[in-house]
């Protein structure tokens, strides 16, 4: 669980470049919930998850349960000489040993689909896409109740981020509570069980999907898209095919424009 | 943990020490140097706090920021002046087992003190008034009648505005990555010396490997944009020297001078 209560944050406090990134925030975000933040570029998001995580000071802010951070890039943050240690660094460093040590090594690179003989390889000499499973391992491996992941299929070809994406899904069934920072919405619309609408640092929505997308004017001022099946009927309906334009996924979309022309 | 660091940072300004040539400022901060290395007096060190006082005042720079400057060198200051406090002959003050504190002392080191602050102030207040890039301009010209002597002047100021450009870009990675290795539970604050240090690697590994990336990536496109050194190079923004340049050249270098000349005089 992690509570924000009217909290707000400014980069560079007392100088003259300071920048006020978030205003007076509140909200709850409970055990187990899939969250999407959205938002355009420099509304807040990479800070607000900041301060969720703690990784910012400031006052308001109450969580418990152990809170995984996977930013973006996290594959910079790469430092050991073989993929196995890289991902026992973080479960080492809160006392795991052993048995369990290697159970979460190996239940790790399983989650995020790196074949076994990867373990002895360095992760400086795997490609970008390898790079970034490794990273998403290494803090997978510390068994986190809160993964918190900032844009992290940016930069990933279609498979490999269909898979990362179904893995955080899984995760989640799984109990693990999920925010996730995402540019795109038909990620946000199909996954996320409740999505955080930022906008110039404060929170403009915080609603179902379905409640957020319908409200286009709103979207529109936070510089947002809607997902591709909304868009789609809504040029249908624009060209005067009485349709409905309530879909959040492709599959939903063609249900619905299946049923309009009957086929 | 680095937002203490404000030296060596420009503050954006419209002032009269905002809009003269960089060349100038150079030129002033050296004066100034002299000055407070032959400073001895108690009046000479009032003059020049007024002097550097002024010229802040000057350059519309927030009093914050020049106290701040001062921050990072703050346990150099101290040190000196206990060393001083403890290290001159005279009347006693008071007693620290076999250490003696005499008045001479005192005032020594608080002189030298003043004398650290001042040279930090000064030389701050060029760096906060002058744009990086500007500040390299005027080091490249300063140092082009070298050039005869084999002073490669352009590669010096290149690798300057180099430095100056990605410092900031090297804390704010820093930040990033000591984030990064704190969720995953990196604790830089506890353990012995030893512990400490080797709590570094997990930080200083990934922030090489980044700048050296970094700088792969900078050669080639300097490469990619045929930059083959100074020669024939023309700059887009010249430096010039104003009538208010000159004014000011004029008046440091009078004040400068009649300085020394009294100092040397009262010797
Ligand atoms: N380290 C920093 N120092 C100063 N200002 C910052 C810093 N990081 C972010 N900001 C400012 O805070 C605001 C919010 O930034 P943030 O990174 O949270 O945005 P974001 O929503 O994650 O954007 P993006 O989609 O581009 O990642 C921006 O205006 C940015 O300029
Ligand atoms: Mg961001």
């Amino acid at each position: 669980m992690i509570r924000l209560n009217d909290v707000s944050y400014t980069y560079a406090s007392g100088t003259p470049f300071e920048r006020t990134a978030l205003f007076n925030i509140s909200m709850e975000i409970g055990d187990g919930e899939f969250v999407a933040i959205v938002g355009s570029t420099g509304s807040g998001k990479s800070t607000l998850i900041q301060v969720m995580a703690g990784l910012l000071p400031s006052t308001g802010v109450t969580s418990d349960g152990r809170i995984g951070l996977v930013f973006q890039h996290p594959e910079d943050q790469l430092f050991e000489e073989s993929v196995e240690a890289e991902l026992a660094f973080a479960p080492k460093n809160f006392g795991v040993d052993g048995d369990e040590l290697n159970r979460r090594i190996d239940d790790a690179m399983r989650q995020v689909g790196l074949p076994e003989e990867y373990k002895s390889m360095s992760p400086l000499k795997l490609s970008g896409g390898e790079r970034r499973r490794v990273a998403i391992a290494s803090i997978l491996s510390m068994a986190p109740d809160v993964l918190i992941l900032d844009e992290p299929t940016a930069g990933l070809d279609a498979q490999s981020k269909r898979k990362l994406l179904e893995t955080i899904r899984r995760l989640n069934e799984g109990g693990t509570t999920i925010i996730m920072v995402t540019h795109d919405m038909d990620d946000a619309a199909r996954l996320a069980r409740r999505l955080i609408v930022m906008h110039n640092g404060r929170v403009l929505i915080d609603d179902a999907p379905r409640g957020v997308f319908r409200r286009t004017e709103l979207l529109k001022e936070a510089g947002l898209a809607q997902p591709t099946a909304m868009t789609i009927l809504a040029r249908l309906k624009q060209a005067g095919v009485d349709v409905s334009t309530d879909a959040l996924t492709i599959d939903e979309g063609e249900a619905i424009i299946k049923k309009c022309f009957r086929i | 943990m680095f937002q203490d660091i404000t030296l060596g940072q420009y503050f954006p300004g419209q002032s009269i020490i905002h809009r003269l040539d960089p060349r100038t400022k150079i030129f002033a901060v050296f004066a100034l140097l002299i000055m407070i290395f032959s400073a001895a007096t108690s009046t000479e060190y009032f003059f020049l706090t007024a002097l550097i006082f002024f010229f802040v005042l000057l350059s519309k720079i927030q009093m914050s920021a020049v106290v701040r400057s001062l921050r990072p060198l703050k346990w150099l200051i101290a040190f000196t002046f206990v060393i001083h406090l403890f290290s001159h002959e005279g009347a006693e003050l008071f007693r620290l087992g076999v250490l003696t504190a005499t008045v001479d002392g005192l005032r020594a080191g608080l002189l030298i003190s003043l004398r650290l602050m001042l040279m930090i102030v000064a030389s701050s207040l060029l760096t906060f008034t002058t744009a990086p890039l500007k500040l390299t301009d005027a080091t490249e010209k300063l140092l082009t009648p070298l050039k005869a002597v084999g002073v490669p002047a352009h590669e010096l100021a290149m690798m300057m505005t180099i430095a100056l450009r990605f410092i900031p870009t090297l804390f704010e990675e820093a930040d990033k990555i000591i984030k990064a290795q704190k969720i995953r539970g990196l604790d830089i604050e506890r353990g012995n010396f030893v512990k400490r240090l080797k709590m570094m690697v997990p930080i200083l590994v990934p922030l090489f490997l980044s700048a050296f990336r970094r700088a792969d990536d900078l050669a080639m496109a300097m490469e990619a944009r045929c930059y083959r050194g100074g020669e024939g190079r023309t700059h887009m923004k010249s430096l010039e020297i104003t009538r208010l340049d000159r004014l000011a050249i004029a008046a440091i270098a009078l004040i400068a001078g009649a300085f020394v000349m009294i100092r040397m005089l009262s010797v």
